[in-house]
């Protein structure tokens, strides 16, 4: 079969857009063509799935433009766009107004130019000749007034001066005294004695009470002992007496049993 | 239906509103907007995949629209006119696109695939939040498998398929021959249907899913 349709054909055919001749020529192809005809089936296919898209639901925006199309606003509020134009630019003006009013803006014209003031006008035109003799004039008066002030200060900087000289004269002279003063070596032998007698007494003191606390913890120490010593002894002689008593009736007890035996 | 029922009435009085839209009357030019809004914008969506992209672009068609009807000749060009203004829009974010290397928008269908499914399981009972997510699923599939498809394929694919133009006014908002429309038109779906295949989207899975 030497006849083959194009792409274009292919697609009239897809969307039965063919002439029945036409139809039945490429419906004869396809049966002699699996091949295309498997393909052909499977844009069928996929043309379904793609039917299963759907459109999104979108809301339109307005649109406001003038009487001539040319020029158009596109918005979603923009049907009031002039008359919101309008009323922005009127209350931008009563507020510029109003802010005047408060802060007592003044626009005024002289000889200076334009001239734009807030609160009470305190404007003094300033009319004083600009002539040579009158700045010579203020040109002195500065310097005169400059040199009052600079003497003034150099005067306040010599008595400043002189005080602190004079400060410093007084320190110095005491720190004379100071440097001539001589160590007396009696003073030091006479210092070093005294502490020396001192100690001394110190430790005569400290012996004299240590030697009596001493003295009188040995007499106590003393008398304890003898006291214990006693105490030992009459025990030790109350013991031997108590032997000697029970010796002595053990005796007797033995003598009257021979007795008692030789009877 | 909604939809259907607009286009319906924009057919019936399509002449008049142009006429009266072309002397410059707000209200005939609302309802035209009103009318193809939302075919425009779907099929700005379809081309770009991006929300913000379709809207931006379907407003800057409506304004081309405004400051150019006085210039349609022909009333009953008027759709395929419309469609043209908003595929060179298409085709200028295209470029713009490939200029800057941007990344692609359809990354963010992840993102509002959540979003949908959240919103949609607070909607009651009737609602099944398994189908909406697998057509949520397929949906995207299907426009980033639109997105790998050349621009002139692209755009006769969805004009054809989603917009239902014939082939003289797809011929004629291309500003090409009706054969070349359809010679791309077979080649878009063909490329199509292989990527499909390639991420196993076939009419078995689909079923199987949905």
């Amino acid at each position: 079969m030497s006849y083959k349709p194009d792409e274009a054909t292919l697609t009239s055919y897809l969307y039965d857009e063919l002439s029945k001749e036409e139809h039945e020529k490429v419906k004869a192809y396809l049966a002699a063509s699996p091949e295309a005809k498997k393909e052909l089936k499977a844009i069928q296919s996929m043309q379904k799935i793609m039917g299963k898209f759907e459109d999104k639901e979108v809301t339109e925006p307005s649109f406001v433009f003038d009487n001539s199309p040319t020029v158009v606003v596109s918005g979603s509020e923009s049907n009031n766009y002039f008359l919101r134009s309008t009323i922005a630019v009127a209350a931008s003006l009563s507020l510029l107004i109003l802010v005047g009013y408060f802060t007592q803006l003044r626009v005024s014209t002289g000889t200076d130019g334009l001239l734009l003031s807030f609160g009470e006008a305190d404007l003094q035109e300033s009319k004083v000749e600009f002539s040579e003799e009158n700045i010579k004039n203020w040109m002195e008066e500065t310097i005169a007034l400059n040199n009052e002030n600079l003497l003034g200060k150099i005067g306040e900087v010599e008595s400043s001066f002189d005080a602190k000289t004079k400060e410093l004269k007084d320190a110095n002279s005491g720190t004379k005294q100071l440097v001539n003063y001589k160590i007396d070596q009696d003073i030091i032998e006479k210092y070093v004695s005294q502490i020396t007698q001192e100690n001394r007494d110190i430790i005569l003191n400290l012996m004299e009470v240590s030697g009596r606390s001493q003295k009188q913890y040995m007499d106590d120490m003393m008398q304890d002992f003898a006291k214990f010593m006693e105490s030992q002894r009459q025990n030790d002689l109350e013991v031997i007496q108590g032997h000697l008593n029970s010796f002595v009736s053990n005796q007797d007890g033995n003598q009257t049993d021979d007795f008692r035996n030789s009877e | 239906m909604h939809a259907e029922s607009l286009l319906d009435i924009a057919m019936l009085h399509a002449d008049t509103l142009i006429s009266n839209a072309q002397k410059g009357e707000e209200k005939a030019l609302n309802q035209l907007v009103s009318l193809w809004y939302k075919r425009i914008y779907n099929y700005v969506h379809k081309y770009c995949s991006d929300d913000d992209t379709a809207a931006e672009i379907a407003q800057q068609t409506f304004i081309a629209m405004f400051k150019n009807i006085k210039k349609l000749k022909d009333v009953d060009r008027f759709k395929p006119w419309l469609y043209r203004i908003a595929t060179n829009f298409c085709y200028e974010e295209s470029r713009k696109r490939k200029r800057n290397r941007t990344v692609s928008l359809t990354v963010t269908r992840d993102d509002e695939t959540e979003e949908q499914i959240e919103v949609g399981e607070a909607e009651g009972n009737y609602f099944n939040p398994e189908r909406s997510f697998q057509q949520t699923e397929i949906e995207g599939i299907l426009l980033s498998s639109l997105g790998e498809l050349n621009d002139d394929q692209r755009t006769v694919v969805i004009m054809k398929e989603y917009e239902g133009l014939k082939f003289t006014e797809i011929a004629e908002a291309l500003d090409a021959s009706e054969n070349t429309v359809k010679t791309r038109l077979y080649r878009g779906l063909k490329n199509l249907k292989e990527i499909l295949e390639r991420k196993n989207i076939t009419r078995e899975t689909v079923h199987y899913e949905l």
